[in-house]
Formats: structure tokens, C-alpha cells, sequence
């Protein structure tokens, strides 16, 4: 069971747009180690987890994780608002415009979508503990 | 900053100490010193929630209603400086 809360985690306001910016941090957003993927490791590994400390921290920060995704998802969107056909056709975000426009679209700078396929919930509380430092101690 | 980029941070910062505090907690769930530091920050959320949520709007869904549905009403978070 979630709220939703009608505020960012950590402001996001961007002035300029800058799409080949925005191509790179998508990877943050729905890439291998995004947010995302950090948020799918938590919530479904949360069900293996014997102890108390264990449920309520990847009850936690599974649920912290869907707001930095929606962090990143802010600068992507504000990133790429109110692009000139210049922008679009010559910073890089030209695929990306001809499949999504301006949506924002969780995959990786190289234009995979995101898949579960990139995370691990194996059933056993520290081999997916180990998985979440592999994939999250490199990021955030 | 305007009045409501004011009241928005008050809002933000306050959340993300109660947050922070409230994870180390779940590790550590009898520290006094943090279980302290939690109540201090959490009472000093609540007022700062209060006072947003009177001037801007409600924050969770659970606290509209009333004589309009003020929840639908931007800005929506993500919209920044427009």
C-alpha cells in the first residue's frame, strides 16, 4: 500500500533545456543500476527477508527509490521541454524523439527499455543483499 | 523564492531529515539519541506540512477534500520553473 506525496524528494527546476543531457541520465532512470531497477531489487527481494530490519529497511528504501525515480523523471521532462527542431534533430535525442517525443521513457542511455531482466531476486536474504550493493553501491 | 518555493523547502528538507533518521532507525530501533532527533524533526514536519498544505494545497491525498478537490490543482511536482 502506498500515498503519494505532492512533493519531490530534492527540488528539481531547470531553466534551459538539454536533451543530450537528458539522453544520459535516463540511464538513471530505467538503465541496468536506475532507480527503477533498485526499486523492483527491494520491494520484491523484501519478501525473503527473515528478519524485522531487513523488511522494514527494503520496505524503506524500495519506497525512497519510486522517489528518486520520479527525481530523474523530473529532469528528464524538464530537460526536454520546449526543444527547438534543432535540438532535437542535433543533440543526440533524435531516436529517441522519432519512438517517444518529450514522454519520458524509462530505458537506458543506449536505448534499452528497462527490463527485470537486469536485476535478481533469488530467495536467499544475502545473496540479494550482496546484488543490491553491486547494483546500488556504484550509484545512489 | 516565493512563498510557496519557501514553504515547499521547509517541507522537503524536514521530510528528508525525518526519512533519514527514520531508516537508520530501522537498523538501529533503540537508539535513544536518534529515536530524540526523529521526534524533534517529525514535530517540526507536522508544522511545516500544516502550514503548506493551508496556504498551497494538500500533500496527500488523505488530506484534501473539504469544499473543493484542491488535489487535482497544479503545480504537479515534477513541472518546476516554468
Amino acid at each position: 500500500m502506498w500515498d503519494y506525496r505532492k512533493v519531490l524528494e530534492y527540488p528539481v527546476k531547470i531553466k534551459n533545456p538539454d536533451p543530450t543531457a537528458a539522453k544520459l541520465i535516463m540511464s538513471q532512470l530505467g538503465g541496468p543500476d536506475g532507480e527503477l531497477g533498485a526499486a523492483m531489487r527491494y520491494l520484491n527481494q523484501r519478501f525473503s527477508q527473515p528478519y524485522d530490519i531487513g523488511k522494514a529497511t527494503l520496505t524503506s528504501i524500495g519506497t525512497e527509490e519510486l522517489a528518486h525515480q520520479e527525481i530523474i523523471a523530473a529532469m528528464i521532462h524538464q530537460l526536454t521541454r520546449n526543444l527547438t527542431p534543432e535540438q532535437i534533430k542535433t543533440c543526440g535525442f533524435n531516436a529517441y524523439f522519432v519512438d517517444h517525443t518529450t514522454g519520458v521513457y524509462p530505458e537506458s542511455a543506449a536505448g534499452t527499455p528497462y527490463s527485470a531482466a537486469t536485476i535478481q531476486s533469488t530467495g536467499d536474504p544475502i545473496a540479494d543483499l550482496f546484488e543490491d550493493l553491486a547494483a546500488d553501491g556504484t550509484t545512489a | 523564492m516565493t512563498e510557496r518555493e519557501h514553504a515547499t523547502q521547509a517541507v522537503q528538507q524536514l521530510y528528508f531529515a525525518m526519512l533519514d533518521a527514520s531508516l537508520f532507525l530501522n537498523s538501529h530501533p533503540s537508539d535513544a539519541s536518534a529515536l530524540r532527533y526523529f521526534q524533534k524533526v517529525k514535530q517540526e514536519y507536522q508544522q511545516a506540512a500544516a502550514t503548506y498544505e493551508k496556504n498551497f494545497g494538500p500533500l496527500t491525498f488523505t488530506n484534501a477534500g473539504g469544499s473543493s478537490w484542491e488535489w487535482v490543482n497544479s503545480p504537479w511536482p515534477w513541472e518546476g520553473v516554468k
